[in-house]
């Protein structure tokens, strides 16, 4: 008894001592006391008060209370358990959970009634989607893994909790399906979370930059997503999403180049209206990319490719204009990256003005001034607006960055400059892998069925996995042998 | 493995400066755009006249280059081509681009003394487009781009969409000046669209023929009609045809034309067929028309088509030169014999069968022919 009352007071005294914003609620008795001890930013008190506190008084008697009949017959919280190890106090408090230190027992109980403030269920904002649903994640895992669990009641479903960084021991979830996704992607998305040796994550965003198996590159190799939908279609798809607690983006992989381009709308709506979406945004990926190159070849290098009367118009705008057009078209370029920078990052209402400021400057001032021609105006407008189409705008940031690559090229060594770079380019993403698949599958290596796929697609036209992905499950419907022999 | 790449982004570009490089650059608006070129011969000199817009004139205030467009005609000349070419730079503050030449016009002196030397000078120019027209002129070539085109646009321009305009109505043969570069190479006559001045307006007067690269006669347009049809792609003429006391407007439109060459005993023989589709447009009077009297104008626009053939293959021998495409046929069906004959003589000398088949189409006025009948033509 005396012995117990002992480790009680040093345990007391080395939290007190650590300064770690411990509360403690001390229950007297006539057989002992009772120490509730919580940090009150992350429990629920509401609750601490209803389950915990009022029934210990409730019981108080001159008996002694034991840990064991706390769990048993006094506390009403679902989640408690019995520990006996006093080491691990402190990591349970930093961790949300409420302790129960007993004066008369050398076992402590640890409650789960810890209460982290998060945000309701929003809209994706990123992915907006017409007719899919319209949740998204939050910062929160437990409701993330909510969203994604109350969709895919499988048994064979596996999420994996990891934990990352040596101060934050963020916790992270590793979801699979263990019979369709590929063995080897999940082992090396497991193995790279598990080697991440850093003090602290804060968002996954950082945590893809670890995941990646090259240190410096400019295409994304993990997808993200805010919605649960694409979420679970991925899972269906036989990859692996990787969620992390206090961001509210999932990280898919593997992820190939074509798939940046697909939309969830795509799936929801009329296959060919999906089908004429997704060559729409590969037109405007390549829009975005070359448009403002192949304005500097052509009025620079190679007006012949021009109808005549076309070269005298452009002629006659261009007149007044001081710049040469690589000039002209970098100034304008970098004029347009900074009104989308500083579009968000300022409040929409602040953007909005910015938005019609950046327009009457760029569009109507600058070429009354004579500083840019109006067809470099209606060029970069339209590269502007086209790098706004491919429905994951991740895949748009490394074109925003070699486009100017491309421009000063292509200002340099004409037409030959932008068939060097663009060879270059290609020659990179040929050679990129995700996760071991090639990120330019299907179209490299070559796959009809897949490639066919990958333009136009319905779940009924696709009852195989894609076979880059490797999967163990091969069908996401099974083949009906009968219903073949009969046709 | 880090200096091969480096060395590979050296090479590549090492080798682009090489091949292409800054110099290449020549922005658009820092030449002088051409829209036509003329070449006349003045006085044993050549003389060029090019037709240029004036890129900073009335554009829109805002820049837009919406305003009306101003064309300037500068002129220079020189003993040779290359000194009139060098006058023509010392005029121009800026350095000539020839990508945008519509149509390039020779005088009938230039014609005269021969076309060879400035075509080929032409076909190893990059900067030409190869098919830009060629067409001649009778008149002073700054009288003729001096002039100003109905819609205000440049000569250039206004020759070309002419040009198209007749030529996909089916009623003129045009030539670009790769046809010209090829007809030089294999010494075959030709004929280029002739545009002079009528009434201070641009006008199509007829077909220059040029044979072994100068000038050979000249073939006014109400004589053409047979030139078309020999020559010209989905020709369609329309005929005035006399019928007793009114007259009966019929549109003509050629679906085939066959040209069989027979060779034998050194004696060509060219059988020519040609069909017809024929519509019945107007009449002069409202008399209707029936089945009887439709046949009677097919017969009757038969006569006269085979009459404007005949008359065109007549005008070709009289001027004793074959501008009417028969040497191709006759190449392709006899090839060995074409470098042993004198073709020119064997085509002077060769008898030609011609027979026109004409058929009355629906449509016009053959879908009323019921209106009006007259009952002693039923």
């Amino acid at each position: 008894m005396q012995s117990s009352n002992l480790r009680y007071e040093k345990i007391l005294n080395r939290i007190n001592n650590k300064s770690m914003d411990v509360s403690e609620r001390k229950l007297s008795f006539k057989s002992g006391t009772i120490s509730i001890l919580f940090i009150k930013q992350i429990t629920d008190r509401a609750a601490l008060s209803d389950l915990v506190v009022k029934p210990l008084m409730q019981h108080s008697t001159d008996t002694q209370i034991k840990a064991a009949d706390a769990i048993d017959r006094i506390v009403y919280v679902d989640n408690c358990m019995l520990e006996t190890d006093d080491t691990k106090i402190e990591s349970c408090l930093l961790d949300g959970y409420t302790i129960l230190l007993f004066s008369s027992d050398a076992a402590y109980v640890v409650l789960d009634i810890k209460k982290v403030e998060k945000r309701a269920i929003p809209e994706p904002e990123t992915m907006y989607t017409i007719r899919g649903p319209k949740d998204a994640f939050i910062e929160d895992l437990d409701t993330n893994l909510s969203l994604v669990r109350s969709r895919l009641r499988n048994e064979s479903l596996r999420v994996d909790q990891m934990e990352v960084g040596q101060r934050t021991k963020t916790p992270i979830a590793v979801l699979y399906f263990e019979d369709v996704a590929n063995n080897t992607c999940v082992n090396e998305i497991k193995k790279r979370i598990g080697d991440i040796d850093i003090d602290g994550l804060s968002s996954s965003g950082e945590l893809q930059t670890f995941l990646l198996n090259r240190k410096i590159n400019l295409f994304p190799q993990m997808g993200i997503t805010e919605r649960a939908d694409m979420t679970c279609g991925a899972l269906l798809e036989g990859k692996v999403v990787v969620i992390m607690d206090g961001s509210c983006w999932a990280l898919i992989a593997p992820k190939v180049f074509s798939e940046y381009l697909w939309a969830s709308d795509d799936f929801y709506l009329n296959k060919f209206f999906g089908t004429f979406l997704r060559i729409l945004r590969v037109i405007a990926l390549n829009l975005s990319f070359i448009v403002s190159s192949l304005y500097v070849a052509v009025i620079s290098f190679h007006q012949d490719v021009l109808p005549s009367s076309y070269v005298i118009s452009i002629a006659q705008s261009r007149s007044q204009v001081p710049f040469n057009p690589l000039i002209e078209v970098i100034l304008i370029e970098l004029i347009a990256e900074l009104i989308r920078e500083s579009l968000i990052r300022v409040p929409t209402k602040i953007g909005t003005a910015i938005g019609i400021v950046g327009a009457i400057i760029i569009g109507q001032a600058a070429v009354a001034a004579g500083v840019f021609s109006p067809l470099l105006l209606i060029v970069v407008s339209l590269s502007l607006i086209s790098s706004f189409v491919p429905a994951d705008y991740t895949i748009i940031d490394p074109f925003r960055v070699l486009k100017f690559f491309l421009i000063i090229a292509t200002g340099t060594f004409g037409f030959l400059g932008f068939t060097l770079v663009i060879l270059i380019i290609l020659a990179n993403l040929v050679s990129l892998n995700t996760f071991g698949v090639p990120y330019m599958a299907p179209a490299t290596p070559f796959n009809f069925k897949d490639f066919i796929k990958s333009v136009v697609y319905s779940k009924r036209m696709a009852p195989k996995r894609p076979a880059y992905l490797r999967t163990k499950d091969k069908f996401r419907a099974k083949p009906n042998i009968k219903n073949k022999s009969n046709r | 493995m880090l200096f091969k790449k480096v060395l590979l982004l050296i090479m590549l570009i090492w080798m682009s400066i090489c091949i292409a490089g800054c110099y290449d650059s020549m922005d658009i608006n820092s030449q002088s755009l051409i829209t036509a070129v003329a070449l006349e011969r003045e006085n044993d000199e050549y003389v060029f006249y090019v037709e240029l817009p004036n890129l900073m004139g009335e554009t829109g205030q805002d820049g837009s280059g919406g305003g009306k467009q101003q064309y300037k005609v500068v002129r220079g000349s020189g003993k040779t081509l290359t000194q009139a070419r060098q006058d023509l730079n010392y005029k121009n503050d800026k350095p000539l681009f020839l990508g945008t030449v519509r149509v390039l016009i020779l005088t009938q002196n230039v014609a005269e003394h021969g076309i060879e030397e400035y075509m080929h000078r032409m076909q190893n120019d990059n900067q030409y487009r190869k098919a830009v027209n060629v067409i001649t002129t009778r008149v002073n070539p700054q009288d003729l781009l001096s002039a100003t085109p109905e819609n205000n646009v440049s000569v250039g321009f206004s020759i070309e969409d002419t040009l198209n305009t007749l030529e996909n109505a089916g009623q003129k043969v045009a030539h670009t000046s790769s046809d010209i570069l090829e007809n030089l190479a294999s010494k075959t006559c030709f004929v280029l669209p002739t545009f002079d001045l009528e009434n201070a307006k641009i006008s199509c007067t007829g077909y220059t023929i040029i044979h072994r690269g100068k000038y050979h006669g000249f073939i006014p347009e109400d004589e053409s009609k047979g030139l078309v049809w020999l020559l010209g792609d989905d020709a369609k003429w329309t005929y005035v045809i006399p019928y007793k006391d009114y007259e009966v407007t019929v549109e003509a439109r050629l679906i085939s034309r066959a040209i069989k060459p027979a060779y034998s005993n050194e004696k060509l023989t060219l059988d020519l067929d040609f069909t017809f589709d024929t519509r019945i447009m107007y009449l002069s009077k409202d008399v209707g028309m029936n089945d009887f009297v439709q046949e009677q104008v097919n017969q009757e626009l038969q006569n006269v088509v085979l009459g404007d053939i005949t008359d065109t293959i007549k005008k070709s021998k009289q001027l004793g030169c074959e501008y009417l495409g028969f040497k191709d046929f006759f190449r392709i069906s006899y090839p060995d014999k074409i470098r042993h004959i004198d073709w020119l003589q064997t085509y002077l000398d060769s008898s030609i069968n011609i027979t026109v088949k004409s058929k009355i189409k629906p449509g016009g006025l053959a879908n009323f022919k019921t209106y009006g009948l007259q009952p002693e033509e039923s």
